[in-house]
Formats: structure tokens, sequence, C-alpha cells
């Protein structure tokens, strides 16, 4: 490996820091990539081209989203300028969530839907859980019930 | 990879659409647009909490959809960005809109929320199928994220109807015949649809599609106890829409409260 490309190497390994740095603004801890949203970074002849696909195309908070990934990135020493693309392929779905951000969802009492389609309550463990609402408070999150505790569980869709 | 904001400099700008293609996005990109907005007017409104969401969640997809296809249009005109949605989402004459009374209609009473909710679904998730496989790449893009998105309010407005069917039959089946006289205005077909077909835009006709569409609603009412022919009457109303450059009564208000913020400051950044 050369100087050069090393180099270029720790110039894309900090923009993927900066774009990691980025947290959903409904879950203030959780970053982006860990949800899954990051698709692409690379350095294009403007600048840094970051691709991002949303978890619903309806999203309110897209916008914001993109102009926290600009200002994280283009805030580096060598970045000049960042570009947001939302990109519609390929398709986000909950599979793209890494375990640590489902624990970390868990502590906002939002759970994932197992693969067998069950579900298990973030506040009793318990595993009866009966969904309520195909829509929820956003765009990304359906309403169950725990019949155990008694409590309201969301679900990422 | 197909990008659906923000992206025109650096990807090059799409080449240029079709009349006829053109206006068969818009058709199905108005529609989206007004149902979205009317069904956003139950916000805070909606009778029950778990309602009010849903009500607000689904108007936000739509409203997602309608940015992503009015966004293929904007880019095919050189009109990139929020600008060029903006354009064709608020700035245009009423009787350039392409959408079907369907989604333009008022439905202030929750029973014909409800029912609009089912029956224009019902609807747009046989539209989409149509252009999974369309010649226009960047329309095909966008079909598997609302497809993904569709399921749910398919979804949701089954599991409601079923529902209030066992306990409101009477109300529903009344808000259905209300809404008879605009119920398939969504399969007034686009303007020039043949030509769109020929070229490929979508692989199937509204009037195909109206049938389908027929069955399944038919379906739905069977399953839940109502009549199926609630939905085959014809409408004795005097005021019908004909094609889908005619607006709704009503229209030229609702589309005033709509661009009634954008006017004050049309270049401001939110």
């Amino acid at each position: 490996m050369t100087a050069a490309t090393q180099t270029q190497n720790t110039e894309l390994e900090a923009v993927e820091a900066a774009v990691a740095s980025v947290c959903d603004p409904e879950y203030p801890d959780v970053s982006i990539r860990d949800l899954g949203l990051v698709e692409s970074v690379e350095f294009a002849k403007q600048g840094v081209l970051v691709g991002l696909i949303p978890t619903f195309s309806g999203c309110p908070a897209l916008a914001m989203i993109a102009a926290d990934v600009r200002h994280a990135v283009e805030a580096l020493p060598r970045v000049s300028t960042c570009e947001v693309v939302w990109l519609t392929s390929p398709v986000w779905s909950t599979s793209r969530i890494t375990p640590a951000a489902k624990d970390q969802l868990a502590s906002y009492t939002v759970v994932l839907r197992a693969k067998d389609g069950g579900l298990r309550c973030p506040v009793c463990g318990s595993n009866s859980v009966s969904d309520q609402s195909e829509a929820g408070p956003t765009r990304c999150r359906s309403v169950a019930w725990c019949e155990s505790c008694r409590n309201v569980v969301e679900v990422m869709r | 990879m197909a990008e659906m904001t923000d992206g025109a400099a650096l990807s090059g700008k799409p080449a240029g659409l079709s009349p006829a293609a053109t206006e068969y996005i818009l058709a199905f990109a108005d529609d989206e647009h007004m149902v979205g907005a009317r069904h956003t007017t139950w916000i805070g409104l909606g009778p029950f909490l778990e309602e009010d969401l849903a009500f607000c969640s689904i108007a936000q997809d739509e409203l997602g959809h309608a940015i992503a296809l009015y966004t293929v249009v904007a880019e095919s005109e050189g009109a990139a960005g929020e600008a060029g949605v903006d354009q064709l989402a608020l700035l245009r004459a009423p009787d350039a809109y392409r959408s079907s009374w369907l989604a333009e209609w008022p439905c202030n009473d929750w029973a014909q929320a409800v029912v609009r909710h089912w029956l224009y679904d019902t609807a747009e998730a046989l539209r989409w199928d149509a252009v999974a496989a369309s010649t226009v790449p960047q329309l095909a893009a966008i079909v598997p994220g609302a497809q993904r998105e569709e399921q749910f309010h398919t979804r949701h407005a089954a599991q409601f109807m079923a529902q209030v069917c066992t306990t409101a039959a009477a109300q529903i089946g009344t808000a259905i015949q209300e809404l008879l006289p605009v119920a398939h205005t969504v399969w007034l077909p686009p303007v020039d649809e043949a030509a769109a077909l020929a070229e490929g835009v979508a692989t199937r006709s509204f009037a195909e599609m109206e049938q389908d569409w027929q069955a399944l609603v038919e379906a739905d009412l069977s399953k839940w106890g109502l009549p199926a022919a609630l939905l085959r009457g014809q409408s004795a109303s005097e005021q019908r829409q004909t094609d889908r450059t005619v607006r709704s009564p009503g229209f030229t208000p609702f589309h005033q409260d709509l661009v009634e913020v954008f006017s004050i400051d049309p270049a401001a950044v939110w």
C-alpha cells in the first residue's frame, strides 16, 4: 500500500466516522449508520458524496438528517463540500438495523419483529404482545400492546 | 442507483419524458398529493388517538410518494430539487392538475374518510404494480419503496374497516353511498393513456385495473358482511368528473389553502 493510498483510506475513514456521528432526530443517541440509512460514502469530483436511503419516503426527518450529515462532513478539515443524495435503491428494511441499535431502540420501548413474526416486550420480556394498529406515532413504527405488563410497545416496521 | 432528490448536480439530468408519460405520472402524483393533503385534515381531529396518528402517518407516506413522482417529472424538465417539486405540486393553475375527485373529495365525515382510504389505497396498490416494470427507469426505481409502504396502508384500511363494519355497518354503508359518485373517478385514465401504454410507461390500462379493483372491494364488502352491490349503483349526481382535467367543486379554495403559507414567501427556506 502506497503512502498516498493510506492517506486516502484514513480520510475516507474520517468521513465515514463523521457520517456515523449523525443520529436520528427521533432517537438522539442512535447513529443513522446503525439504523442502516448509510449506503455509500465516496470522494467525488466536487467533494464528498454520501448516499443515504430513507426508512420511509415521506419521513419528515429526511431534510434534517441530510443537513446534519452535510454539516458533520464539511466540518472536517480536508473536506470542501459534501453532497447528500437520497437513494431509491436499495429499499430500507429493519434487517439493516445493527444488533447494537436494536438494543438501544429497546430502551425507547421500540422493538423489532423476530423472524417468525413474534414480538417480545422490551419492558417485562413477555412474549404476549399483540398488534394493535398498523400505523404508529411515526412512519416507521406500528403499535402493539403487552398483555402481561400492559405497556404500549412500538414496533419498527 | 436512482435518486429521489438533491442529486441532479452529480448524476446528470435524466432524459426528457414524452408528453404522455408526463401526463401519466402527474395523474398519479396529483392523486397522491391531494389524498395526502385531505388525510392531514384529520390530524388533531381523528376520533381517537390511534386513528389520528394513522391518518397522519399515511398522509406523510402519500405526500412522500407525491414528492417522488413529482421529482421524476421535474427532473425530466431540468427543474431539480425542491423548487421543481414545489412548482408542480403547488403553483399550477387548478385546471392543470390531473387528480381524481376521489382524491380531492373533502370527506369531512369520518366514515367517508375511512371508506375513501380503503377505496383509494386498494386502487393505489394496483397502480404501483402497473408501473413496476415501467420503461421510464426513474419511475420504476421508486416502486419497490412505495410498494413496501403501500402494504401497510392496505392492511390498515382492511383491519380498520373490518372492525367498524361489525359495529357501524349502517354508517359505513351510508358513507359508501355518499362516495359512490366519486369512487370510480380514480380510474379515469390519464390524458393520452394509450400513448403512455404504447411506450411502456405502465403495463396495464386503467380499465383493466378498475375491473380488478371492483372485484377486490366487492370481496372485501362480502367478507365484512356488507352487500357487494353497494358499489355497483350508478350515481344520480349531476356533478360528475368526466376526465382528469376537470376539478371538483371546492377545489379552488382547497388549493388556495394549500399554497397560502408558501405564497407568503416562495423563496423562503424552511
